[in-house]
């Protein structure tokens, strides 16, 4: 069977038996500038990946600070409230000598919290003469985030014995 | 070089680069939204830190005696105190004296939000304020020309200027 080009009747050149090098070089060309093409915007789809990746990222800790800090306010708003004695215990005292101003029940209700759609925990609460540090985290089994906690410094007046409102001092990671 | 090198050639550039074009035009648009979405959480954010700021004026510090009614509405005060960040809407709102002051900023798509609650400002007694008891607290020295108390009022939404 013959080949339509066969008698190349408009061809651009004859085929030359001495010249190899011309022969199909513009099919290899046009691969290489449309793969160099496609690489390159490929590589710029990338970049603009990453930085929506960064946006996505920076939204979510941002929306995550808020979270933290409204379950701060919350927690220093009822120790205010009902349990100012437990302002200058650490946590690791409160079912000891934390009795006289919180039950049990109370205690372990100061321990959890939801607002703002957010369940949350408090981890630690350190107190010392200069002020008390709280340790709080984000519950994220309903998410399947990474949980994200902050900590907050928290500074006493005395006369009545009382809390300032917390500061944050930052994010921080998934494990201390 | 045949006739068919040179059609096949033409059309795998031209499929190319129409491809690179869109996908360059894609991840052109796509940046500039995200620069335009970055402007706005940099807004929201500066915002934020001078809401912060604001709220550690020692004039909020109440105390147990004060009514929570009374140290909500000086939050309130002290939150619409100035004008926000050029393209940040704020508004403020609270259901009732107990309840967190919610304080919420948009800029475009994006928005953060803050509860604050009136007990964490160094206590406060349940319930409203008293027929006796004053928002504005005596230590405080409120700027003239801040906004009017009905820009916040209790159960509305209170913003200033864009």
């Amino acid at each position: 069977m013959r080949s339509a080009f066969a008698g190349n009747p408009i061809g651009f050149h004859h085929r030359q038996k001495g010249c190899p090098r011309e022969q199909g070089f513009i099919l290899p060309m046009a691969i290489g500038s449309a793969l160099l093409l496609l690489l390159g915007s490929l590589s710029v789809q990338t970049v603009a990946l990453q930085g929506r990746l960064g946006q996505a990222s920076r939204e979510g800790r941002g929306r995550q600070e808020d979270a933290l800090a409204a379950a701060a306010q919350q927690l220093v708003g009822v120790m205010n409230l009902r349990h100012p004695c437990l302002l200058v215990l650490p946590l690791t005292r409160w079912s000891q000598e934390g009795r006289p101003c919180a039950s049990a029940p109370e205690q372990a209700a100061l321990l959890r919290g939801e607002g703002g759609g957010s369940r949350w925990h408090l981890l630690d609460w350190r107190s010392s003469a200069a002020g008390a540090e709280a340790l709080i985290e984000l519950d994220s089994a309903a998410s399947g985030a990474p949980p994200r906690r902050a900590a907050f410094a928290v500074a006493l007046l005395a006369e009545p014995l009382r809390a300032q409102p917390p500061r944050l001092l930052g994010l921080r990671g998934v494990a201390p | 070089m045949t006739l068919l090198e040179v059609l096949l050639s033409g059309v795998l550039f031209l499929g190319a680069s129409a491809a690179s074009l869109a996908v360059w035009s894609g991840a052109v648009a796509s940046m500039d939204a995200d620069a335009r979405r970055m402007e706005a959480l940099e807004g929201l954010e500066a915002e934020l830190q001078a809401t912060e700021i604001r709220l550690l004026d020692p004039g909020l510090l109440a105390s147990p005696a004060v009514a929570c009614g009374v140290v909500v509405e000086r939050l309130a005060m002290a939150l619409d105190q100035e004008p926000p960040v050029a393209g940040v809407v704020r508004q403020i709102q609270w259901p009732n004296a107990d309840e967190p002051l919610r304080l919420r900023l948009v800029a475009g798509d994006q928005r953060r939000e803050r509860a604050y609650s009136p007990a964490a400002f160094g206590g406060c007694s349940p319930g409203p304020p008293s027929a006796g008891e004053s928002a504005a607290p005596p230590a405080v020295d409120l700027p003239t020309g801040g906004p009017s108390a009905a820009a916040v009022l209790p159960g509305t939404e209170g913003h200033g200027a864009i």
